[in-house]
């Protein structure tokens, strides 16, 4: 029984007109009692009296109706009263009743306002855990965008260091080659100056050996020498014998004279080969000079052993530097495969975003259940007819939840947030008390 | 030549991150967001294994691996269903189905390769 703007009316409605009859009850009580008397009196005095000697039945009947009229009134004032009782009672409850007709019309308009704002709340919620989802899909992919750049980057790297220790081994072995040969060179260098040095010492001995045979050369040129000077002595005795001799020992005198000039001559030539010979053995002397050759092999070895003790030291310093850039490069490699490691577990852990996410639709399928239901409930509040048990609208149901459930320990919540539900400190425990249930791997 | 591995999951984070786990251990991998969309992909081409979530819109994974199992093609493809779902009558479910192993999210990226390295066809 609503109007065209959803306001309930009484028209029509019985008990509408009991408060208003029982205000025109004593009025109508008194106005019967003063008819009653004006006719009793009219009758007594304009009736009773002229027909009096008529009928003495006129007189009778006036009490009659005398009698009838106050019982009447008797009557009516005794079934008054509790009309009156009851219409007060009446007038009492329905006051109560309009007042809480009142006051349930406040009530439900505060409900449709209560239900158009939750509703509205719900779209709202709904909008922004959308966005939520959103926004953390778009962060997770982002996140893995740079996850994997990093990682491509810690792959490269680790592809770079392979192929430079690839590279630094194959620099190493011809290292240790070329030092290996560098070693064998020098070795035989070495051999070669000693062998140098023996070959010295032999032509050093030869070049003496050659002098002192030299020098001996010179003691025959001297004998060479006194025996042309005997010669020439003998051939000048030959000329001055030969000179006492006369016309005889011209002859002799001229064998003489040759003999004398091929003494001179013989002289000059071992003169000659004499000096040749200590020519020669000067020059042996001064190009083997003892000192000068020792002090040149001396100061030759010293090098050679200078040289090859730079080269063991150049050759040492680079197998350490090799090894320690080995060192580097290994360190390097373990520390970028950890770093590599620890990015694929940040990778896994964007994980949460699908759980999340998961949560958060099933907060959103919830509230459009509430939403749903809310709706249902405004329609059955907006009809004037009162709730019966029959009700066509059931109540909502918490354990339909159950059903839009995707992991276990949204399960474990939803039981033991129903089985705690007065307990506040306790309900907000509970998401601390679950445990992950992720990484189970179960083989079939 | 590399095994091929299909990966379906409505959320795009995790089959990023499948993919790049199986990538890195030298797979190739074929992407699809939902069981419909995977069988519109499936269409005849060698896939050595499927790793498939389980609530998916528009067609979920124990509806996929039901329909999957009947095409010849894919017949003895093992499938490993992952999921957040680890209530064991949902297992059994998928056991029954003809998934080979369930992987509760969130997994370790070994865990995944080992499941992965046992499984796939050779």
């Amino acid at each position: 029984m609503t109007n065209e703007n959803n306001e309930i009316s009484y028209d029509g409605l019985l008990f509408i007109d009991l408060p208003k009859f029982k205000r025109l009850l004593p009025f109508h009580i008194t106005l019967t009692v003063v008819i009653t008397s004006v006719m009793a009196y009219s009758f007594d005095n304009y009736i009773r009296v002229p027909f009096l000697a008529c009928n003495n039945i006129i007189d009778d009947l006036f009490w009659v109706v005398f009698a009838a009229g106050t019982c009447s009134l008797v009557i009516i004032k005794i079934i008054a009263k509790p009309l009156t009782r009851a219409a007060t009672q009446e007038n009492r409850l329905l006051i109560s009743f309009v007042e809480e007709c009142e006051h349930n019309k406040i009530k439900q308009r505060k409900l449709f306002h209560y239900f158009k704002a939750q509703q509205e709340l719900d779209r709202l919620t709904t909008a922004h855990l959308e966005d939520v989802v959103k926004e953390t899909d778009s962060a997770a992919g982002r996140i893995i965008a740079q996850a994997q750049g990093i990682d491509q980057s810690m792959t490269d790297m680790i592809n770079t260091l392979a192929a430079l220790r690839d590279q630094s081994e194959l620099l190493a072995k011809a290292s240790h080659m070329t030092i290996s040969e560098n070693k064998s060179t020098i070795m035989s260098l070495r051999d070669y100056v000693e062998k140098r040095m023996k070959e010295l010492e032999e032509d050093y001995k030869k070049a003496f050996a050659l002098s002192d045979k030299a020098n001996s050369m010179i003691t025959l040129v001297t004998l060479i020498k006194n025996i042309s000077d005997q010669t020439n002595l003998l051939a000048l005795n030959a000329a001055i014998e030969a000179a006492h001799a006369g016309e005889r020992g011209k002859g002799f005198a001229i064998v003489a004279e040759k003999v004398r000039e091929l003494s001179n001559r013989s002289e000059e030539a071992a003169s000659q080969i004499g000096k040749a010979i200590t020519d020669m053995a000067k020059r042996i002397e001064t190009q083997f000079a003892d000192r000068l050759v020792n002090r040149s092999n001396e100061k030759e070895t010293e090098l050679l052993k200078n040289l090859e003790a730079q080269l063991l030291n150049l050759g040492n310093s680079y197998e350490q530097l090799d090894g320690f850039k080995q060192l580097i490069i290994e360190q390097v490699e373990i520390s970028s495969r950890k770093v590599a490691t620890k990015i694929m577990e940040l990778l896994a852990n964007i994980q949460f975003q699908d759980i999340t996410r998961q949560q958060i639709e099933l907060v959103i399928r919830c509230m459009s259940d509430i939403e749903a239901y809310i709706e249902d409930l405004k329609v059955c509040i907006n009809k004037f007819v009162p709730c019966e048990p029959s009700c066509s609208l059931p109540d909502f149901n918490m354990d339909t939840v159950l059903g839009y459930y995707t992991m276990e320990k949204q399960r474990d919540i939803h039981h033991e947030v129903r089985s705690i539900t007065s307990n506040k400190r306790q309900l907000q425990a509970v998401g601390a008390n679950n445990k992950p249930d992720g990484g189970d791997v179960t083989f079939f | 030549m590399a095994k091929t591995i299909m990966t379906i999951d409505d959320s795009a984070s995790i089959r990023q991150v499948v993919g790049i786990t199986l990538k890195k251990a030298g797979y190739e991998v074929l992407e699809a967001c939902d069981g419909k969309d995977a069988l519109n992909k499936l269409t005849g081409q060698k896939v050595h294994l499927i790793v498939c979530d389980v609530n998916m819109p528009n067609m979920d994974g124990i509806a996929f691996l039901k329909t999957v199992k009947q095409h010849p093609a894919y017949k003895f493809t093992p499938i490993i269903m992952l999921t957040t779902e680890s209530q064991e009558a949902k297992k059994q479910e998928g056991k029954a189905a003809g998934a080979k192993a369930w992987v509760v999210k969130p997994f370790k990226p070994e865990q995944m390769l080992s499941a992965v390295e046992k499984l796939i066809l050779p």
